[in-house]
């Protein structure tokens, strides 16, 4: 098996995590910048973390075998904060123009608040002027619905936004018809609790099809699982999938929407 | 995309499928239902028995609830019957319907139900009303 972690905050992981995801086969992890569980007090404090994401843990990466890019931006969770967001969203442009990141993400919502939106816009702003690809973040749980609705929307609204450019990430049941009926691409997170089980978004496949839509693990500080692609591509061969399908889902969707970003290189057989 | 390419030789659809597969446009052929009850129906059995054990835990505990045992009740009541898409309404039913954004986020998280009235508490609601 071989496959792409199209999302992992890997600077939460340990270096167990690379052992087991190399060998399960990942050739590629991307990494959305994150919220560290606590508010950063400074741009500088942000200024590292990019650092870290670009410089840093591609060299981790490196030592297991796996190419490791990833996305810059002001996660939505710190964007209530609009005088340091501006001190953020500053730099970013600095770290845009590295060789391994992809593109603005992951941006998007939290509790769909005003400032959030405001932070939001910003950010598709700078994809828009510096033709980056979008990384997007959707509100957790009694908020996804609302929320999804708001960041499709804006996005629509900008008509220097191509929707197949854009990743919307964590759709479940009730928001996947309407990210892909868009023309955007899905992602689906395979969390143990909260967004899809593997068996869900296995149902999801079933009704839409594998076509615009990815699987992640997001694994992170919290709750999660860094081998739940390969766990679900197992669960999807237990469900009849073919090799060829399961391949699609796990490692050429994702380099399909990946490669519109011509820093990202396809891994070597 | 080669749909057919996707599924086992000789599995039939499931009647109750026929629905979902005019919905989204093209043919599939999923697992069968026995196929399907192997593979899942202990994990099922094993939830339900969490949440039957889990409300068992509420009702045994003293002091008030507060709109998430609500909200999971409805939630609840779109798994009876056989109508489909149960796991899309379920979460439609958790989630915040409004549109307009909030003024400041308060907080980080997200607590899984919303905190609004549920539609069988707004029926009511307008009954009561003159």
């Amino acid at each position: 098996m071989r496959y792409i972690e199209p999302h992992g905050h890997m600077v939460s992981r340990t270096t167990d995590d690379y052992h087991d995801m190399a060998t399960a086969g990942c050739q590629v992890v991307c990494e959305p910048a994150f919220w560290a569980g606590f508010d950063r007090n400074s741009a500088a404090g942000f200024y590292d973390y990019f650092s870290q994401l670009t410089e840093q843990e591609p060299k981790r990466a490196a030592r297991y075998g796996i190419q490791h890019y990833s996305w810059i931006c002001l996660n939505p969770k710190e964007s209530e904060n609009l005088e340091l967001a501006e001190e953020v969203l500053s730099i970013i442009p600095e770290f845009l123009a590295k060789p391994r990141v992809l593109g603005v993400g992951e941006i998007g919502l939290n509790k769909n608040s005003r400032n959030e939106l405001k932070v939001l816009e910003k950010h598709v702003d700078i994809a828009a002027k510096h033709d980056q690809l979008i990384l997007v973040h959707t509100p957790h749980l009694e908020d996804k619905l609302k929320g999804t609705r708001l960041i499709l929307d804006l996005l629509r609204n900008d008509s220097r936004i191509s929707p197949e450019r854009v990743i919307i990430d964590h759709v479940e049941e009730h928001t996947v018809k309407m990210v892909l009926n868009r023309g955007f691409w899905a992602g689906m997170t395979l969390y143990p609790e909260s967004k899809c089980t593997s068996a869900r978004a296995i149902d999801i496949l079933d009704l839409f099809g594998t076509d615009r839509i990815w699987m992640n693990s997001a694994c992170d500080w919290g709750h999660s699982v860094p081998l739940a692609v390969p766990r679900t591509a197992l669960e999807m061969k237990k469900r009849g999938y073919s090799r060829d399908v399961i391949d699609k889902m796990i490692y050429r969707n994702p380099i399909e929407f990946l490669s519109q970003c011509p820093k990202f290189k396809v891994p070597e057989e | 995309m080669d749909v057919s390419s996707i599924f086992k030789e000789g599995n039939a659809c499931f009647p109750v499928c026929k629905m979902e597969r005019y919905i989204v446009g093209f043919v599939l052929e999923l697992m069968t239902r026995q196929q399907v009850l192997d593979l899942y129906f202990m994990e099922a059995r094993s939830k339900v028995l969490d949440l039957a054990a889990f409300l068992d835990r509420v009702d045994r505990a003293e002091g008030k609830e507060d709109f998430r045992l609500n909200a999971l009740r409805h939630a609840m009541s779109h798994l009876q019957g056989r109508q489909l898409r149960r796991a899309e309404k379920v979460l439609l039913s958790l989630s915040d319907p409004s549109s307009l954004p909030i003024e400041r986020a308060l907080g980080q998280g997200a607590c899984g139900a919303w905190s609004g009235p549920t539609p069988d508490r707004q029926r009511k609601k307008k009954s009561k009303s003159p």
